[in-house]
């Protein structure tokens, strides 16, 4: 009876049905054909959003999955179990461990919610700049938030955030950091979590490792067996970034399941859709695509970080797929000539607005044409700046 | 496609289907695609009638839609493109002669209900909902802390409105579900917008939300929506859903048209919309673009509600007067017995109400998958 198209691919998928995903996929691999974009004739490098979108088997997961769309995502094949239990096993945990979202910002926003909101006394302690959404959740709910400036090497400053530790609800610690594109070594993170759970222990500590998938820092290791085995310890993590699934929205959190419990409880009903479920199975059922992805990822931003370099531009050094750049001028002068000349880079981070502007890390061909642009716009010439950089 | 959707796949085989595929491309894979969806909708082995879901999903031209804005390589399932929100609600907004600034969307017209919950109910001002109906209103109410008080049906299983209107004074929210699940039922327009008047005028600080879920499957004729109440009045607001009549349950999207003033509040709770995706938004678009598809959706359901009453009435069994795409039937046996029965030989039912522990609510599915479906029901009532 189920003779779906999903029944047709099987479990092995059949040549079409993975010409019909890779072929598009691979070709633009291979820079034969320019990325999707809104305006077609623009380099986007504004959102981190993976210029490639999903791999070829998860595109191919999210074309056999539209035939699923009329269906709830408890009753459709695969269906959101099936995710959480696959979740469950790449990363050795119970599925009653992990927490599906639309998207990290659900995870996120329903932490500020719960963690910071069961008392009007406590309150968020975050970086600055951040990741925004526990700022502005915070400002929503009329809860207070402490944003502590980054420090050394535009890093989190994590003394100083742990000196807040009394009183507070809810500790967001975005690594990879986002705008500044840094990390902190694993036991510098453990340290400062120890700290805060000896200081705060009802308070949560919600790690974003949005990023992750793009750290190449030999050193790097995610706190998710860190958050399995500490209670009120969470890590959010995205299929938004190196899953190039931004637009399908998926994220998850994953910890102690009481902490967890709680995340469940305000999650939306049926909140991840078929399409980004299928998807994000697959994907983590294709470890190989995700490491290809950060090497690709990581020879652009090599390519991107030395123009800048010699053009006497300093930036942090990036563990993400997106550039801190000291331009030592306002972020908005140098936004606008460059998307006068098609090329969309990052909006403003306060409250380093007028010295630094992010910009994301698109294919090495966008990156080419991107620091054309950038010389142009900063009056450096662009085959001095980029020449031996590839 | 000339030959009929069941034989293509049949006939031919699945390799034969792929080989077809293969020397005609992405159009041929598109018919066997929506072949087999209107075949085996459910894509398990059960037959599922326990959702309200569409048999059918959505239409092809809200599946080229989606694929369309994945591109052929895929990209576009990787970017946020926040553009498409706005055309969105242009796009409800046109829909139901409002502006932009009448719609907000959810992720799923339960987004709505938790928003409401969230805004118009307090420690002291709870809400008051028919029981039984969809319960994510009363759930979220109860998990902030908030009052709930249930009012029972009246013997027709309708929405009790009278009662209703005397619960609503100093409530911070009343939740009517129009036509209402799981009964079935649904209040005429004349006598919905009377009762909420009403309410408004005993507890002018109250607000009604109406969740019209079911709204495009209501056939009655004086059945009406309340949208244009809603948006003369900011204390009442209409919930809607994509994911029944327009068969996009799996991905995610609802929306409400209301009072400006009511929409900017919701809006501003929800904050950036980071919950839906961009297939979804684009396929709604499209959905929205084609009322001929909808109308023939709306004719194939009453076809087979039509057939599915009369198969239990043959039976002697009662059941209420059906707005919507399921049926709630009075088997004058125990339901989770029957449920057993059903699931046992493949088919999933829905429950009903702790309160009506003998009616077994059934969603439509095609007719096809009806007709296979009494064959299990009848075998089922004898074990129950």
């Amino acid at each position: 009876m189920a003779l779906t198209r999903r029944a047709l691919l099987g479990g092995r998928p059949s040549a079409l049905a993975m010409m019909i995903a890779a072929r598009g996929h691979e070709e633009a691999l291979a820079g034969g054909r320019p990325p999707l974009s809104a305006n077609p004739d623009a380099v986007k490098i504004s959102g981190n959003e993976n210029p490639l979108g999903p791999g070829p088997r998860a595109l191919e997961a999210v074309l056999a999955a539209l035939d699923q769309s009329g269906r709830y995502p408890f009753n459709s094949v695969p269906g959101g179990s099936e995710l959480t239990e696959t979740l469950a096993e790449r990363f050795d945990a119970d599925p009653e461990q992990t927490v599906v979202g639309a998207g990290s910002s659900e995870i996120l926003r329903n932490a500020v919610r719960i963690f910071a909101g069961s008392d009007k006394d406590k309150h968020v302690v975050t970086g600055n700049p951040s990741y925004g959404s526990p700022v502005t959740e915070s400002n929503k709910l009329g809860y207070k938030c402490r944003q502590i400036p980054v420090g050394a090497e535009l890093r989190l400053d994590l003394d100083a955030m742990v000196s807040q530790a009394h009183g507070a609800g809810l500790f967001y610690l975005c690594n990879p950091n986002n705008p500044t594109a840094t990390i902190h070594p694993p036991e510098v993170i453990e340290n400062a979590v120890a700290a805060i759970r000896a200081a705060a222990p009802e308070a949560l500590v919600l790690v974003d490792e949005a990023y992750h998938d793009y750290v190449t820092d030999p050193a790097h290791r995610s706190m998710i067996p860190l958050a399995l085995s500490e209670p009120n310890v969470v890590v959010a993590r995205t299929f938004s970034k190196a899953y190039g699934m931004a637009g399908l929205r998926l994220g998850f959190g994953i910890g102690h399941r009481d902490a967890i419990e709680k995340l469940r409880r305000y999650k939306l009903s049926a909140n991840a859709n078929v399409l980004a479920i299928a998807a994000a199975i697959a994907s983590l059922r294709d470890p190989g695509h995700i490491e290809r992805e950060r090497e690709r990822n990581r020879k652009a931003r090599v390519f991107t970080r030395a123009f800048f370099d010699k053009a006497g531009y300093r930036s942090t050094e990036s563990q993400t797929n997106f550039l801190f750049v000291e331009l030592r001028r306002p972020a908005k002068g140098f936004r606008d000539a460059c998307a006068e000349r098609n090329v969309v880079v990052g909006r403003d981070f306060p409250p380093m607005e007028k010295t630094h502007c992010r910009i994301s890390i698109g294919t090495m061909e966008e990156m080419r044409r991107a620091c054309d642009v950038f010389a142009e716009v900063l009056d450096v010439a662009a085959t001095d700046a980029a020449g031996g950089a590839q | 496609m000339t030959v009929s959707r069941r034989s293509f796949v049949k006939t031919m085989g699945i390799g034969a289907a792929a080989l077809l595929i293969g020397a005609r491309g992405r159009e041929a894979w598109a018919a066997v695609q929506s072949a087999t969806s209107a075949f085996v909708p459910s894509a398990t082995s059960d037959l599922i009638l326990s959702s309200n879901e569409n048999p059918l999903g959505p239409g092809k031209h809200v599946i080229e839609a989606m694929q369309g804005i994945l591109g052929e390589s895929g990209a576009g399932a990787g970017r946020y493109f926040f553009a498409q929100q706005a055309k969105m609600r242009e796009a409800l907004g046109a829909a139901h002669g409002a502006a932009e600034s009448n719609v907000v969307v959810g992720a799923g017209s339960s987004e709505i209900l938790l928003i409401a919950a969230d805004l118009f109910t307090a420690p002291d001002r709870g809400v008051v909902t028919p029981d039984p109906t969809f319960g994510t209103c009363a759930g979220r109410a109860a998990l902030l802390g908030h009052p709930v008080e249930r009012v029972g049906l009246d013997s027709a299983l309708r929405v009790d409105l009278q009662r209703m209107v005397s619960a609503a004074k100093g409530a911070g929210l009343v939740y009517l579900c129009n036509p209402n699940n799981p009964t079935a039922t649904a209040w005429s327009g004349p006598d919905m917008r009377a009762a909420i008047l009403e309410m408004l005028k005993l507890s002018p600080e109250t607000t009604i939300l109406v969740d019209e879920a079911y709204h495009e499957y209501a056939t009655d004729p004086s059945y009406a929506t309340m949208i244009p109440l809603a948006l003369e009045n900011p204390r009442v607001i209409v919930a809607r859903t994509f994911s029944k009549a327009y068969g996009m349950a799996g991905l995610r999207l609802g929306y409400s048209v209301s009072h400006e003033d009511t929409i900017k509040k919701m809006s501003d709770w929800r904050g950036m919309d980071m919950f839906t995706s961009v297939p979804g938004r684009v396929g709604a678009v499209a959905a929205l673009g084609n009322e001929r598809h909808l109308a023939k959706e709306i004719e194939r359901n009453e076809v087979v509600r039509r057939a599915t009453r009369k198969f239990f009435h043959d039976a002697g069994y009662e059941d209420t007067d059906s707005q919507a795409n399921f049926v709630y039937i009075d088997i004058r046996s125990s339901n989770e017995d029957f449920k057993k029965a059903c699931r046992e030989r493949g088919v999933r039912i829905g429950g009903g109400s702790k309160l009506y522990p003998k009616r077994a609510r059934i969603s439509l599915g095609t007719m096809e998958e009806m007709e296979h479906a009494f064959g299990v029901f009848e075998d089922a009532l004898k074990e129950a």
